[in-house]
């Protein structure tokens, strides 16, 4: 029996080094609490759940920015199993029945680590198999119901066809893991089962390919046995292999029959190349962008955004098309040779009627609802200034420099920070003439405070002249500090700034953040987090990342061609 | 009087009690529920949870002459007075100096557990009592949760709180729709009775297949990866009996309608009705109903209150160390003065709006219950038990030395009802993990009920034993 390295020690790994661990007091009352609260001990260092006995585990997923490794051989860390997320899922269903996925599996929940839907430390609940089954079935029924137009085959009764069209469809589906074993299971079944009607055979055998192991978890894994005595040691995926996970990255989905015949005889680097990049030009890599961007900057919940409806009695109206704002800007990005600095600066977004009185620029089309590319007002620069990053960051009746600054702190310093402590009054009163910054000064104020919130609060003030749904209100741009980041070797990044165009030039021109970025992508991409063995590839990812001038489209090609998709870990023990 | 065989219980004919202690809200569902329990006294078991904590002094009840009265925030509670049993002084000790996350990891499992992040490793009492009972009920237990809009949709430790034997999180069914579907499977429009033979007809050969390929596939495996594939071998199994159990009549069943499910009012009283009728038709005796998630960001703007409810309402409350006489030195969060809540006015005002909603939605699901024929002709609410707890002690303290705990039913004459059970009180400002009972009392007392061996819950270091003074 062979027992693959413990990968299970990723468990909690953003959960380590965490920004504030070391506090001790927990009240940061500024007004409201009328003085009452006392400092309580904190939870020490409740958060950080590393792996007990084991101090290795404390190394892993920690954002590795310039660790020195030895990388004359190809190592890479172990991908662990992991289910498909939901967006994978409906993506799959679609391509390959063209069919709607059904509801029922579509409520199978995701589990977050770090910013990213990373389904593998949860094993499936019952009630989710039972979702997967209902769906399963449902989706059985609709294809024989219409078992011409999908299969081909004349009639149900013709079991070669049926056969030759459920292989093609198991081959697809199981993203390269598809073994010999699947192909006379299914051949029995159809050729056996007197006590099913065929329809109820080619039922039965949809319902397999789409509840497979090989279909609902990454199983690259299960179709290759590593050899003794090789740990530490990497393998190259075969063709197939490499194909799913590229069209599981790229277009969260399966790949096609097309795309695994070109992985096949794509037998050069370049021509590997060649083919994510085509990957990239196929519409199903816009599902990956806006899933990226809306996963990544906390937006993927945005439908439930409330704001006071006294308050801000036009947000009701805009909000169901604000998230489109920023999935068609990342896209656009994307798509046309964009860089981190124009995410962060770029004078254009895109924009319907609603959204552009909400900016103050003329509407863009006639149409009211219809997004349009738009130049921005002064007022107005890259995706931090978007309504839906600035609303989705604050709270429902006033604006908060705290969640800004902690979604900066996060996304693009890579600085993971721990919860507030107990009996914290989270939010702040502010008085009649007071500034929402300024009332936050009582953080600076409190030592209990400032621990956590020096790393907060000064990032978020630059966002000092939006309100609470994005709208430009301030004219006199707010001054601001940025902690240096925690976990870069390099920070890069620090010091005193006016305003948030200062805080977006100094975000574009870091060499940290643009490797914080470069690792949050890989993240999603590689569906778990980082581990020490990664170091060499994930350093040849942040080079060709830089060496593009941070192009985000050549990110996702450095970060396909590098070893952590071309290889996977064999490394193995035996067991006595 | 007919009777039916299913599993191993006996169910009585169609028969309700329309109107019986129900609530106006509850009247149009009332036509369709079935009187279904089994006569037997085998009590129902449902974890109720709502989050973000309390302000003391208007929950529970203050002692009476003739046994208590109910504080504001129960007031809803009121119809059921006499099945109702409010207990005060039992500390969450597992949940130590946590916050929201342990507060939810520890309520059903009585594990320590640390940090929002991460799951609990332990199984919550009802797997437990699962475990020990091996009901033949089609469904060994049911979650349900309404999810807020507001709640992030995948799985945490924020908003999981049932636990397998082996410490894996139980999905909670969050999408009636769904629900109604597998629950109610071979009842009314989706499956007719010619077809149920059929469905598991199918069903076999296609577990089969998949038994298949998980035997190919186990040995390939390592450890880590193999645990996804044996989880998935055991909910085929378990999914496998109950489609076995598909062509058994439950003739007292009637398939609730889900429509017009717009708002989270809706939604809950909708997964309640659903709730309601999965226990009448005896699919189930062990239950849990979640409202939202621990930390709740739920925002009720349809109750007025435009304010998320974790930052914009439990974080403004009074804290529990400031309330009393003595203020922080002397805390009796069960008596402000008038001065300490002076500056809490809308606060409070909001917290109550939320809390009493919460309430009446709980007293909704006990009318349902009274409103149903269990064992012996009296309402199922008499051979029920719901046990409602919640993540934190004070909303804006984050402690667990006073936790929030009603029981509301007869629980089959096995508790005494009626009363307000209190045990000593262990000061806010105490160190954690002395003089106060541990709320893993409570859930040994529930294991007991239910008619589990059950001696203790838990972490053993927290246990003194079953609450007697609640026992019958």
């Amino acid at each position: 029996m062979w027992l693959r390295r413990q990968l299970w020690l990723l468990r909690g790994a953003h959960a380590f080094a965490l920004i504030c661990l070391s506090v001790l007091g927990g009240a940061c009352s500024a007004g409201g609490g009328g003085g009452l609260q006392t400092p309580t001990a904190m939870p020490s260092a409740s958060t950080a759940v590393g792996v007990p006995g084991n101090s290795s585990a404390l190394t892993k997923g920690v954002p590795i920015f310039s660790l020195s490794s030895d990388c004359s051989v190809s190592k890479v860390g172990a991908a662990p199993l992991s289910r498909l997320t939901t967006l994978e899922y409906q993506n799959s269903v679609t391509d390959l029945l063209a069919e709607a996925a059904p509801s029922q599996a579509l409520q199978v929940a995701d589990t977050k680590v770090g910013a990213f839907n990373q389904n593998f430390e949860l094993t499936l609940s019952e009630t989710g198999a039972a979702q997967y089954l209902s769906a399963a079935e449902l989706l059985a029924k609709t294809v024989t119901q219409n078992w011409t137009l999908k299969s081909g085959c004349s009639t149900l009764e013709d079991m070669a066809c049926a056969e030759g069209y459920l292989v093609k469809l198991a081959r697809v589906a199981f993203r390269g893991s598809m073994l010999d074993t699947d192909q006379q299971r299914l051949h029995s079944l159809l050729s056996n089962s007197p006590e099913l009607s065929p329809e109820a055979k080619l039922q039965v055998a949809v319902s397999t390919i789409l509840l497979s192991p090989k279909f609902l978890f990454t199983l690259e894994s299960a179709t290759e046995r590593g050899s003794a005595n090789t740990t530490h040691a990497s393998t190259l995926l075969s063709p197939a292999e490499l194909a799913g996970r590229v069209s599981l990255a790229f277009w969260k989905s399966t790949p096609d029959a097309t795309l695994l015949d070109a992985f096949a005889s794509a037998s050069t680097p370049a021509a590997r190349e060649a083919l994510t990049r085509s990957m990239l030009e196929d519409p199903r890599a816009t599902r990956m962008f806006g899933d990226f961007v809306g996963q990544w900057l906390g937006l993927e919940n945005f439908s439930g955004l409330r704001k006071s409806t006294v308050l801000f009695p036009e947000f009701a109206a805009i909000q169901p098309n604000l998230f489109q704002e920023t999935q068609l800007f990342y896209s656009a990005l994307l798509t046309n040779a964009g860089d981190l600095t124009s995410l962060l600066t770029a004078p254009f977004s895109f924009a319907n009627q609603p959204l552009a009185s909400l900016y103050g620029i003329p509407s863009p089309q006639a149409a009211p609802n219809l997004f349009a590319r738009v130049e921005l007002p002064e007022t107005r620069f890259g995706i931090l200034t978007h309504a839906s990053f600035l609303s989705q960051h604050a709270h429902p009746e006033k604006t908060s420099p705290v969640k800004r600054g902690l979604i900066l702190r996060e996304r693009f310093l890579c600085d993971p920070v721990s919860p507030p402590p107990p009996g914290v009054q989270t939010q702040v009163d502010v008085s009649a003439g007071q500034s929402a910054n300024a009332a936050f000064m009582e953080h600076s104020k409190n030592p209990a405070c400032t621990s956590c919130h020096q790393f907060l609060d000064g990032l978020g003030q630059g966002f000092g002249q939006y309100d609470a749904i994005g709208r430009y209100v301030a004219a006199e741009p707010a001054a601001g500090e940025i902690a240096a980041p925690l976990l870069a070797t390099n920070p890069d990044i620090s010091g005193h700034f006016v305003g948030l165009r200062e805080l977006t030039s100094k975000l574009a021109a870091s060499r940290h953040v643009s490797q914080c970025y470069a690792l949050e992508v890989l993240r999603y991409l590689m569906r778990h987090s980082e581990q020490a063995e990664d170091a060499c590839a994930l350093q040849s990812v942040y080079a060709g990342f830089g060496k593009s001038g941070g192009s985000l489209k050549e990110l996702l090609v450095v970060a396909a061609t590098s070893d952590l998709f071309l290889r996977r870990s064999v490394a193995v023990e035996v067991l006595p | 009087m007919k009777f039916l065989r299913f599993g191993a219980g006996t169910l009585s004919r169609r028969r309700f009690l329309a109107g019986f202690g129900a609530s106006a809200l509850a009247v149009p569902f009332l036509r369709g529920l079935p009187s279904a329990r089994a006569a037997t006294t085998e009590p129902i078991l449902v974890l109720v949870f709502t989050p973000n904590g309390v302000v003391r002094h208007l929950f529970g009840a203050d002692p009476a002459p003739t046994g208590m009265t109910l504080r504001s925030w129960c007031m809803p509670l009121q119809p059921y007075q006499d099945q109702v049993t409010v207990i005060n002084g039992l500390e969450n000790k597992a949940a130590g100096s946590g916050t929201h996350g342990p507060g939810m990891k520890t309520l059903w499992t009585g594990v320590a557990a640390s940090g929002d992040e991460g799951f609990a490793s332990a199984p919550s009492i009802d797997q437990r009592i699962a475990d020990e009972l091996k009901p033949s009920t089609r469904f060994r237990t049911l979650e349900f949760r309404a999810r807020s809009p507001q709640d992030y949709t995948g799985a945490s430790g924020l908003n999981r709180m049932i636990y397998s034997a082996n410490g894996a999180p139980l999905d909670p069914r969050e999408d009636p729709q769904t629900a109604v579907d597998e629950l109610f499977l071979g009842l009314g429009a989706n499956l007719a009775p010619g077809m149920v033979s059929e469905r598991a007809k199918q069903r076999q050969a296609l577990f089969t297949q998949l038994h298949q390929e998980l035997n190919e596939l186990t040995p390939r495996l390592i450890a880590e990866d193999r645990r996804q594939l044996e989880a998935l071998r055991e909910s085929w199994n378990s999914i496998g009996k109950q489609t076995a159990t598909l062509s058994l009549p439950i003739a007292a069943c009637a398939r609730p309608l889900v429509s017009g499910v717009t708002d989270y009012a809706m939604l809950v009283k909708t997964q309640l009705d659903i709730l309601a009728m999965a226990l009448a038709c005896g699919l189930t005796r062990l239950a849990s109903f979640q409202f939202s998630q621990a930390r709740s960001p739920w925002v009720p703007d349809f109750l007025g209150v435009p304010v998320d409810f974790h930052d914009g309402i439990s974080h403004q409350v009074p804290q529990a160390q400031g309330l009393g006489p003595g203020g922080y030195a002397m805390p009796d969060p069960d008596h402000p003065t008038p001065e300490q809540l002076a500056n809490f006015q809308v606060p409070i005002e909001r917290a109550t709006t939320v809390n009493v909603w919460l309430a009446s939605q709980i007293a909704y699901l006990a009318a349902q219950l009274q409103a149903s024929v269990g064992a012996n002709a009296e309402p199922l609410l008499k051979s029920s038990l719901l046990c409602w707890g919640n993540e934190l002690d004070n909303g804006n303290s984050h402690n667990h030395s006073n936790m929030p705990l009603v029981l509301i039913g007869g629980a089959a004459g096995r508790i005494k009802t009626g009363q307000l059970v209190a045990y000593p009180v262990l000061s806010p400002n105490a160190q954690a993990g002395t003089g106060a009972r541990s709320h893993n009392d409570l859930l040994t007392t529930l294991g007991q009920v239910m008619g589990a061996n059950i001696q203790s819950f838990g972490d053993a270091a927290l246990n003194r034993g079953a609450l007697s003074e609640i026992l019958v």
